[in-house]
């Protein structure tokens, strides 16, 4: 049979995967300035130029004065290296194009996961988006980001693992070796495992392949052994860090701290009266309603995760955009038989599959980077206001920290946490900080931040105990009040945003 | 007893275990549902009772309030607080949480009643759904709106089994009572909006299957619940404030201020260990509903839905989502794990071990009526600022009173009518507004003494802990009169 030979248009006209690259890609870099809304990317950008700058990575503490040379584990130190070199080249515009890539290939791959589970493209379009939505909540210019994309990488090796297809099992090793080096969220790659294999457990139970014992098990059941195999040599793949095991403790020791749980906002269970709560909830539903009426199997895995993910969104809001890249794929393939029972929407659905499969185009996802790359180089502003990435001046002391550049103050600074990541990006190594939003250093200078923000009784001691000289506050924090009523303290700047009281 | 899948062998139980089993579950529910009162809003009910009982009228305007004394209130549940305050004059405190527990576990009765796979599968379902409901339970006028709520769905269930419309027929003079006795009565028309759906969801099913000649039971089955709405709208309005009263549910949904502020209407936070039943429901749905693989009816679907949502989105509506789910749960584990049971007669000695099992339980749930009857007191010192009005009453000081908004009921009841309220939990009389500015005002905001001299208060009575209780002790014009460690109180000095 003769080949047929792909036209000029086939190379020409876009994939959807490719339109949704280029639409993820061109997104993030509208709505850039909004990954500035948190004050850690600042500390990521200069921890990574550190890394650059010295080609070593630090593994004690630098910014924080309260926590000199205490060991800081560099759990992030690859992507802090990624978004320093966006930020070498291009600066703030820079890191946002790290980011934009980064998500841009975590959706992409996303949609092929839809694909490869036999989702109808007219669905597997939207629902890749409505997935990007659920997970813009965290959209921030920080190492999570990158979680997002291991874990769209893992998720489909892991499935087609457990249906026993193959897949060389190096790939998973390496995966949590860059993984662990990248964020701290890659201990979720082994509940995804657990879910595996306590679904592959279920599942020969259910069958009655179970034999007598775990031996016979592992050695009848070459899909749970490779399983168990993967998941041993991912392990021991994360203790290749700069710290080794103490990555694993002090991961453990800070995911288990019920005081920090309760204190930042990112871990508090989602607020349903808000719009992201509303995607989420509208998420559950649908994954609910579409694999009930669902007349494909699914398997024990897939409601183990299900299940499991949807009680860890429910917990933690930071895990929603984790729970939809997990789950989404897992019920979206159970959509095609709802589809066919429309034979206008399934006929579309055919003929853009036809479309699809004749088209052999990279261009457009390569064009589009490359003239973004170069706007961007040349000065041009893609952001939706036109005026370049920023940090927000309502939500961070910028005019105050132009200030303290130009009268600088002398001895320790008292700081907002928030507030951190970003006077370390604007005033390290003149100055160190009080806190940042890093939380390593432990929960007792968390509450003595709190104990001076509020000024709750015995706050003068915090300041005496680290000898703090001069504060720098939200202005409307209620420190801020009590200072400016205390004659021992000088209001030496004040704005909108920040107050700025030194120590008479 | 042994617990097997589908196809292993039956299970060996008797009819008398089973029988003891529901008996102590209730009996268990019920010694939970024993609470000391701790509602803040529980008190101004009490005294507005007291006011209707003694006055013979409803009132329509807030009397117990000297910043909003004379607006339209409307006093939704004043048949629950003619209620309570019936109550409490017979039986005094202890009365109150009796009946109130009462009137929880009959509404898990209902809950049961409604469930399949009774009792083991049942009874376990009911019980994570009672857990779930726990953190809401107390002696308030909502805990009637959710036995209502019950039986409600109660009704209506056996309309589906039986399609004896005479079942259906007290559904009419109930919403005449619910109305009366809680807003909550809006839930009703939602559910019955809910049955509707799912019978026409029906018909559009059996049309599309082509099985014309079954489409006219669901038809009639649509009109007749049509027809019991209409009659139920129609009995709605059989309430002192008329059609008035039909909006007002939807105004307290939309209010900002009572969404925002109001710690009920809050979204659960999994973090609190109370919340964790609830997290355990949910997952129990998905878990046994996708395992199970039970066809269930649109209807129970949507209502597990729609109630799920309600309950993710404010935590007073959890007890909702458990009545409306909990069957739900039973019908999918049943699928999942099947307890097949082999009635034996108990001989004469279990018989004995049985009826000394409840004796112990009953016992149990006696002690505990007596323990929280007497932590009532204890209950109030440590909730209100109980010492603090005992302070006011003995010495009177003149001047109106700002107080937090929720000890503003305990204030009504204990200093009506000779002192009023700033602020207290009848959100809605306030408005939101008028709640922002008393916000700012317990945040020791600027201006917060122009706005209490505007308002004439000489007297603050806050938690020692509030920032404008800072400010106050900083003050110059202002001078403690009380405290300890539940409340501060200051006094005027000019």
């Amino acid at each position: 049979m003769k080949r047929e030979t792909p036209s000029l248009a086939n190379y020409l006209l876009p994939r959807l995967q490719d339109l949704i690259f280029v639409t993820i890609f061109y997104f993030v870099l509208r709505v850039g300035a909004g990954l500035f809304r948190d004050g850690d990317p600042g500390r990521h950008i200069i921890s990574g130029q550190i890394i650059l700058g010295t080609l070593t990575i630090p593994s004690k503490e630098l910014f924080l004065y309260t926590a000199k040379d205490q060991l800081a584990p560099p759990y992030a130190w690859l992507a802090e290296v990624a978004y320093a070199a966006g930020y070498k080249a291009l600066e703030l515009s820079g890191v946002v194009l790290v980011a934009a890539l980064v998500l841009a290939v975590t959706f992409t791959l996303i949609y092929h996961e839809l694909i490869r589970r036999e989702t109808p493209r007219l669905l597997a379009v939207p629902l890749t988006l409505w997935t990007a939505a659920l997970t813009a909540i965290h959209w921030l210019a920080r190492p999570h980001l990158f979680s997002f994309l291991f874990m769209a990488l893992l998720v489909p090796r892991l499935a087609r693992l457990a249906k026993g297809e193959k897949v060389p099992l190096w790939q998973f090793p390496l995966i949590l070796l860059i993984w662990a080096n990248t964020h701290t969220a890659f201990i979720f790659a082994f509940l995804i495992w657990a879910a595996f294999i306590a679904g592959n457990l279920c599942e020969s139970i259910r069958e009655k392949r179970s034999l007598d014992n775990g031996c016979a098990i592992s050695n009848h059941n070459p899909i749970l052994r490779k399983l168990l195999i993967s998941a041993g040599l991912s392990f021991a793949a994360t203790f290749v860090n700069p710290v080794g095991w103490r990555l694993w403790q002090l991961v453990l020791e800070h995911i288990s701290s019920s005081y920090l749980a309760n204190l930042i906002s990112e871990y508090q269970s989602p607020n349903f009266h808000e719009i992201s709560g509303w995607f989420f909830l509208i998420t559950i539903v649908a994954s609910i309603i579409v694999l009930s009426f669902s007349n494909k199997k699914h398997t024990a895995a897939e409601t183990i995760l299900l299940a499991a993910w949807t009680a860890l969104g429910l917990y933690a809001s930071r895990n929603i955009p984790l729970y939809a890249a997990v789950t989404v794929p897992l019920w979206a393939g159970h959509a095609m038989q709802f589809l066919d029972r429309i034979p206008a929407l399934a006929r579309v659905n055919h003929r853009i599959e036809a479309i699809e499969a004749q088209l052999r185009g990279r261009l457009w996802t390569i064009l589009v980077t490359l003239v973004c790359i170069a706007l961007l180089a040349t000065g041009t502003k893609l952001d939706a206001n036109r005026q370049g990435y920023s940090f927000n001046k309502v939500e961070y002391p910028v005019e105050a920290v132009d200030w303290i550049q130009s009268h600088p103050q002398d001895g320790n600074m008292f700081n907002y946490f928030p507030w951190g990541g970003y006077l370390i990006y604007r005033l390290w190594p003149r100055y160190q900080v009080f806190i940042d939003g890093q939380f390593f250093y432990g929960e007792t200078l968390i509450r003595q931040h709190e104990e001076i923000l509020n000024a709750d009784p015995g706050w003068e001691d915090v300041i005496q105990q680290y000898d703090i000289r001069w504060m720098l506050v939200p202005a409307d924090s209620t420190i801020a009040k009590v200072l400016q009523e205390d004659s021992g303290w000088l209001l030496l700047y004040q704005d909108q945003t920040a107050d700025l009281f030194r120590l008479r | 007893m042994r617990i097997t899948g589908t196809t292993n062998a039956p299970l060996t139980t008797n009819a008398s275990l089973r029988q003891l089993f529901v008996i102590i579950l209730f009996l268990a529910l019920f010694s939970m549902a024993l609470r000391p009162i701790a509602d803040p809003d529980f008190w101004w009910h009490l005294r507005t009772g007291q006011v209707i009982f003694e006055t013979r009228a409803i009132p329509h305007a807030d009397p117990f309030s000297f910043t909003n004394e004379g607006k339209t209130w409307i006093a939704h549940e004043w048949l629950s607080e003619i209620l309570l305050y019936g109550i409490y004059r017979i039986g005094g405190y202890g009365l109150l949480i009796l009946t109130f527990a009462a009137i929880i576990t009959a509404t898990f009765l209902l809950v049961y009643l409604r469930s399949a796979e009774r009792p083991y599968i049942a009874g376990f379902a009911l019980l994570l759904g009672a857990l779930a409901t726990a953190p809401t339970w107390g002696v308030r006028p909502q805990m009637i709106s959710y036995l209502l709520f019950a039986l409600f769905l109660f009704l209506l269930d056996r309309y589906a089994e039986t399609r004896k419309t005479k079942t259906l027929i007290p559904i009419p003079i109930l919403m005449l009572l619910w109305v009366n006795l809680h807003a909550g009565y809006a839930l009703g028309f939602a559910i019955l909006g809910i049955y509707i759906a799912g019978n026409i969801f029906e018909l559009i099913k059996a049309k599309i299957a082509k099985t014309g000649s079954t489409n006219s039971p669901i038809l009639k089955n649509i009109l007749t619940l049509c027809g019991i709405l209409v009659l139920s709208i129609l009995a709605a309005l059989a309430n002192p404030n008329g059609i008035r009263l039909l909006t007002y549910p939807f105004e307290t949904l939309s209010s900002q201020a009572m969404q925002q502020n109001i710690q009920e209407w809050f979204s659960p936070d999994f973090h609190q260990i109370e919340w964790q039943p609830l997290a355990w429901l949910i997952l129990a749905l998905v878990g046994a509903g996708l395992l199970g693989r039970k066809s269930l009816s649109p209807t129970k679907i949507v209502l597990a839905l729609v109630f799920g949502y309600m309950a993710l989105r404010s935590m007073r509506h959890v007890p909702l989502f458990a009545i409306a789910a909990v069957p739900v749960l039973a019908e999918e584990i049943g699928c999942v794990v099947r307890i097949r049971p082999q009635v034996q007669r108990p001989n004469r000695l279990m018989k004995w071990v049985n009826l000394l099992l409840v004796m112990c339980t009953v016992l149990i749930a006696g002690l505990r009526f007596v323990s929280v009857s007497q932590e009532q007191v204890n209950t109030e010192k440590e909730e209100f600022p109980a010492a603090a009005v005992d302070w006011i009453i003995q010495h009177h000081p003149a001047g109106n009173i700002f107080n937090t908004y929720g000890w503003g009921g305990y204030l009504i009841w204990r200093l009506y009518p000779e002192y009023h309220v700033y602020i207290d939990g009848r959100a809605d009389v306030y408005g939101d507004t008028f709640i922002a500015d008393y916000l700012r005002i317990e945040g020791g905001e600027p201006g917060w003494e122009a706005s209490l001299s505007l308002n004439g208060v000489r007297i603050v009575l806050i938690e020692p802990w509030s920032l404008l209780a800072r400010d106050l002790r900083q003050s110059a014009d202002w001078e403690i009169a009380y405290s300890d460690e539940q409340s501060i109180l200051f006094i005027h000095k000019k």
